[in-house]
């Protein structure tokens, strides 16, 4: 089943009943986010697995807090990242803590860490927001536009043979793409 | 927005992924509204290039974990009534199960399907495959059926679901 925000109230209201396939969709569904945005903080696997387990942890004991469900990618990252940067801050105080105690408070510390928590969700749940509109796009529109953010772009001579369609015409069909996509993003306020 | 700006929509792409387009570079000096789509392209370029790692499926499998399975059982059906209004209103069928009563209309409205029902005995979430409400108060509540296999209801509490065919409603129906 294609995920739509428009169904995350649904499988949210299921979760919150104790039904556990409607758990299980969500931890698919936002397990990268937690995970992505652990690693961003620096974490190793194994670390970023710990947030991520903490995370849905969380969620499970507040899904019936969870009033908005649109609220819940960004109370992901938010969680994921606060975790992430605290566990960070655990497993470096063996080295920093001599000079934390010399050049910066605990309430200047937790105020840059909550600062930088913020951000990450930030970026994390903008991502993810992204992601899902992407693959609400038809499925010509996301092979040409998904190229863009691979690892290693692919030449338009690699786009062409692989989608059957003149060089010349990839440009112009893939801003088309991208901004069905943007007008799609905007309508849900990503831009503001 | 003029065809100008149309014209140079794809080199407005092209700049928002860190090429060059002279065309566009020269354009946005003049053009507030194609500086403000760029800034719009850039945003989404970013925020698609970040990174998104998948977790070991031993991390999955675990948070998976934390919810146990509830219960799941068929209720056993007794249909009490079945009336229906053929072309002029909806059909509807009461019946029982073990532990609750349940009388639910099936509403057809252009190409969707809607369950409206009211619920004795039970309190909780009712739900089909696409759609769930939080029965109210008063028994209440009203569900979508997404297509011709999403044939029941489910009444969700805390550690069991309770599945509600609708077999024998569309079954009554047709015949």
């Amino acid at each position: 089943m294609r995920w739509q925000n428009d169904n995350l109230e649904h499988w949210l209201r299921r979760a919150c009943s104790g039904d556990q396939r409607a758990w299980e969709q969500l931890v698919d569904r936002f397990g990268a986010l937690a995970f992505s945005v652990a690693r961003r903080v620096g974490l190793n696997d194994d670390d970023a697995s710990d947030v991520h387990q903490s995370v849905f942890l969380a969620l499970y004991r507040n899904l019936d807090r969870i009033e908005d469900a649109k609220s819940l990618p960004r109370w992901i990252a938010t969680t994921a990242s606060r975790e992430a940067i605290r566990l960070k801050r655990l497993r470096s105080r063996t080295i920093n803590e001599s000079a934390l105690a010399e050049t910066v408070s605990l309430e200047d510390l937790l105020a840059s860490e909550e600062a930088e928590a913020e951000t990450l969700a930030e970026e994390g749940a903008s991502a993810h927001q992204a992601r899902l509109a992407l693959q609400n796009l038809q499925e010509r529109c996301r092979e040409l536009a998904s190229p863009l953010y691979d690892d290693e772009e692919p030449s338009y001579a690699e786009i062409s043979e692989r989608l059957g369609l003149p060089i010349g015409a990839i440009g112009p069909n893939r801003a088309r793409c991208l901004d069905k996509l943007r007008k799609l993003l905007s309508k849900e306020g990503f831009f503001q | 927005m003029n065809k100008r700006c149309d014209d140079i929509r794809e080199g407005l792409v092209e700049l928002a992924h860190g090429k060059e387009s002279a065309d566009a570079s020269e354009h946005l000096i003049s053009c507030a509204d194609c500086r403000q789509l760029l800034n719009e392209f850039t945003a989404l370029a970013a925020a698609l290039r970040h990174p998104s790692k998948t977790p070991p499926l031993s991390a999955s499998a675990a948070a998976k974990g934390l919810m146990p399975a509830p219960s799941r059982r068929l209720a056993r059906l007794v249909p009490v009534t079945f009336s229906t209004t053929r072309h002029v209103g909806p059909s509807t069928l009461s019946f029982e199960c073990e532990e609750f009563k349940v009388r639910v209309q099936l509403v057809r409205i252009a190409n969707e399907t809607s369950v409206l029902g009211k619920v004795e005995g039970f309190q909780g979430v009712v739900s089909t495959e696409s759609d769930s409400s939080v029965i109210a108060n008063d028994g209440r509540f009203e569900v979508s059926l997404a297509d011709s296999e999403d044939r029941s209801l489910e009444f969700l509490r805390t550690g069991e679901v309770i599945v509600v065919p609708l077999e024998a409603f569309f079954d009554a129906e047709s015949s």
